[in-house]
């Protein structure tokens, strides 16, 4: 398997950036509340995550290491401005902007994509980011709506439903090994 | 309900932070330390920037989120020169700058005295977190064996596997723990 491939089905998988490295877990907890409703905000974090991913990753290679978080500041809140101007996180959440969910995840996926080093590799890992986000926050969507729907008591449903199966889902990601 | 309502939001607050930087008591002190730091900055920035007019929502949180970031940068690429943090922790505590939990304090409707009972939970629960998935996960107590030598390692305790099993333990327990003492454990 070449390192492209390989870095795409790493960060699908066993680097999966919600349930695996955590970088966008709060925001697929929070977010997402059925699993028709997250198909369109899906597709626009997972555009914005490969298109920062990428930019932030690649614009760190060509400046000195110290000002790397400036980059990747810059790059997080940038995108962070254009999620906004497309109509996602305008809410307030529990005191403050939505936006602020989306901070660390493109962040988060700027470092991880940037420690793959060379070109094909960093949009091979920008892109599995991107795909394994979406997935992610649409089955989350599905298992919130689902569990808020059931017949359960109060107490099970939502955040305790929703974080035991991101425990299943990192499970059954664990087994994934590719070499 | 409301204990059991503020303990969950303090996890989502700081949810990345109690996933990824919990693997050992000295990366959540580290991660603890970090957040504290970065949180104090936030608090003392927003003051300035409060008193300054025309001020617009967005600049004013880009201001905020670029401090608590650069703080927690800083402080991340200092920690493994004063504690032993694993690899994997560095990135959460480089984002734990960005973690909601440091802006808490500047929120809408949220008090002083909110903000110091949701950090102490915070705390509590980041701590008790690194506690549970080392001993359990690798056997030791920051970095020394366990007293006794009685814990069996399981390894999946400091996997991303039992970080979301701690957390959701801890929203579950605080859900249950809350109804058993509004109604006796009666179904609701």
């Amino acid at each position: 398997m070449n390192v492209a491939m390989r870095a795409f089905l790493d960060s699908i998988l066993i680097q999966n950036p919600v349930v695996m490295t955590f970088v966008g877990a709060l925001l697929a907890v929070v977010v997402p509340r059925s699993a028709r409703s997250s198909l369109r905000p899906a597709l626009r974090f997972s555009v914005a995550l490969f298109f920062a991913g990428l930019v932030g990753a690649t614009l760190t290679t060509m400046v000195p290491i110290v000002a790397a978080p400036m980059v990747f500041l810059a790059v997080g809140l940038a995108t962070t401005a254009l999620l906004l101007a497309l109509g996602e996180l305008r809410d307030t959440w529990m005191g403050m902007p939505q936006a602020i969910l989306g901070v660390a995840p493109l962040i988060g996926v700027q470092i991880l994509v940037g420690t793959y080093g060379e070109p094909a590799a960093m949009v091979a890992a920008s892109g599995g980011n991107a795909v394994g986000f979406a997935i992610m926050f649409v089955l989350i969507g599905a298992i919130r709506e689902s569990s808020r729907i059931s017949e359960s008591s109060d107490t099970f449903k939502t955040n305790p439903v929703v974080l035991f199966s991101m425990a299943v889902f990192a499970l059954a990601l664990t087994g994934f090994l590719f070499w | 309900m409301d204990e059991v309502l503020r303990i969950e939001r303090i996890v989502l607050l700081g949810l990345v932070t109690l996933l990824g930087a919990t693997g050992t008591l000295l990366t959540a002190l580290a991660g603890l330390t970090i957040s504290a730091a970065a949180a104090l900055a936030v608090c003392g920035v927003n003051a300035v920037v409060r008193i300054t007019a025309g001020e617009s929502p967005f600049a004013r949180w880009s201001l905020l989120i670029s401090v608590g970031f650069i703080i927690s940068w800083l402080l991340a690429s200092l920690a493994p020169f004063v504690v032993v943090v694993p690899d994997g922790a560095i990135l959460f505590l480089q984002l734990a700058g960005v973690s909601p939990i440091v802006f808490y304090a500047v929120a809408q409707k949220v008090s002083a005295r909110d903000a110091l009972i949701g950090w102490a939970q915070f705390g509590v629960l980041l701590l008790t977190a690194g506690v549970v998935r080392e001993v359990f996960g690798r056997g030791t107590i920051a970095g020394y064996l366990a007293p006794g030598g009685f814990v069996i390692p399981a390894d999946f305790f400091a996997s991303p596997m039992g970080a979301f099993l701690v957390v959701g333990a801890v929203v579950l327990g605080a859900r249950v723990a809350v109804r058993f003492a509004t109604n006796g454990g009666g179904k609701q």
